[in-house]
């Protein structure tokens, strides 16, 4: 009787890494690593990067060069393409122990575990603010998450949230906005239409109200609510 | 009509605006589910704050997602300030700072100076800014001398014609609650860690007497025994 034959344990295709996983561990690999070597950046500089060469590992493996490579050094075996940057690469650290003053602007990412004071404008980036963060700064970025403490105000073309550790203190301007139980804001929210720029949005807000006319003294009244 | 001159009207108990969803009946088992109260102040507020275009609203307790969103939809602007919390942390601080003084220094204050100094860098808002404030239970938990202060700087930053939303106990109740809105008509009380013992219980002359600048006030007894109280600049 056939049977269908099946795959020998040693064959290449059993032990050939499934391409699908290989972009997001290669998104992953990189944070992973910046966490557990600390004491490339954070006595150096104070806003830490992975670097470049630490993110360039979890590419996918290289074939093993056959024989006949060593042995003709002239054939050269293809360079294996460079890893595409992710916006996890690009995202950068003000650690916990650090402080900043001054205004930081760009294009990537940014945590803040540290104190920020002044200014900050990603207006493409994502900026998040640890447990242990601490920012005296108005923050316009695409998105803000507040772990830690804030006094400034926030615009956010997408969203704003603030985590259950979260306190702000300023005006929030967003079109979307995430409260956590256990966060505190003291200050306005107003909301934007998404893609809207805050700035129009405020020009919109800052029309004059319509006056309103005295109310008539009516009296007063009890009753029973059931 | 304008929006003042709705108080007292028929239609003081109907939904502001007719909104889709369960009637009031499921509504109300619902609300019962998950600890929460229909509130007949809290439709009468919605209905005299309905008319304000792009009005702002002032919530006075812990920020709630579900409380601000509720008014965002509806073309409000929000504030928030948990103004409890905000005078327990003032408090912990100037004893800190009184602990940490030499005995030398002549920094012992009044309650009412403290008072004075919190009041600098809160509840401190332009005359006239608010169509509607969330006060909830705050005035239970206040101290005497900050809540006269404090009604003066509500008042002040009311519009003609805004509204105070608040609730009391007739009992002090068995632990701290914080509040936000559900839907037009429903209110949900949450456990919340205690920032405050429940300062004390008033009786209705007594709130009048808090309001008394107000023009207009309406109460609505619960069957939980909670009052709310609703109070018209």
């Amino acid at each position: 009787m056939w049977r269908k034959p099946e795959a020998k344990p040693s064959s290449p295709a059993s032990n050939a890494p499934a391409p699908a996983s290989t972009p997001e561990k290669a998104k992953e690999i990189p944070q992973a690593v910046s966490q557990q070597a600390p004491t490339t950046t954070a006595t150096s500089s104070a806003i830490k990067t992975p670097p470049a060469a630490v993110a360039a590992k979890p590419g996918p493996p290289e074939p093993s060069a056959p024989s006949v490579a060593k042995s003709a050094p002239a054939i050269a075996t293809p360079p294996a393409p460079a890893p595409q940057r992710t916006r996890a690469d690009e995202a950068s650290t003000i650690s916990a122990g650090l402080k900043i003053k001054g205004e930081i602007t760009g294009t990537s990412d940014l945590t803040v575990d540290g104190e920020t004071q002044g200014k900050i404008r990603l207006t493409n980036g994502r900026v998040t603010i640890g447990a242990s963060g601490r920012v005296t700064a108005d923050i316009d970025a695409r998105e803000i998450v507040v772990n830690g403490t804030v006094q400034g105000n926030l615009k956010a073309s997408e969203s704003v949230r603030l985590g259950p550790s979260g306190h702000v203190e300023g005006s929030i301007l967003t079109a979307r906005i995430g409260i956590d139980d256990g966060a505190r804001l003291r200050g306005n929210v107003e909301m934007i239409r998404a893609g809207e720029t805050p700035e129009s949005s405020r020009r919109e807000a800052e029309q004059p109200a319509p006056a309103q006319a005295q109310a008539a003294r009516v009296g007063s009244t009890t009753s029973r609510q059931e | 009509m304008h929006w003042t001159a709705k108080a007292h009207s028929a239609v003081a108990g109907a939904p502001m605006r007719p909104q889709a969803g369960p009637g009031p009946a499921a509504s109300s088992i619902a609300a019962t589910a998950r600890n929460a109260r229909v509130s007949n102040g809290l439709k009468e507020f919605l209905w005299l704050i309905s008319d304000v275009e792009r009005g702002r609203v002032l919530d006075l307790g812990p920020a709630s997602q579900g409380t601000i969103n509720f008014f965002i939809e509806r073309g409000y602007r929000v504030s928030t300030e948990d103004l409890l919390r905000s005078w327990k942390e003032f408090l912990s601080a100037e004893e800190e700072r009184l602990r940490q003084a030499t005995p030398g220094d002549d920094e012992r204050t009044s309650r009412s100076l403290l008072v004075e100094k919190f009041l600098d860098s809160s509840l401190n808002y332009a005359e006239n800014t608010y169509c509607g404030v969330l006060a909830w239970d705050l005035f239970d938990y206040l101290d005497a001398e900050l809540l006269p202060r404090a009604m003066e700087r509500i008042y002040r930053m009311l519009i003609p014609g805004g509204a105070v939303l608040s609730l009391f106990h007739s009992r002090p109740p068995e632990r701290f609650h914080r509040y936000r809105l559900v839907d037009n008509q429903t209110i949900e009380s949450l456990p919340a860690p205690t920032i405050t013992v429940h300062a004390r219980v008033f009786q209705n002359r007594e709130i009048l007497d808090i309001f008394e600048e107000f023009r207009t006030s309406k109460t609505f007894v619960g069957r939980d025994q909670i009052r709310e109280a609703l109070f018209v600049k």
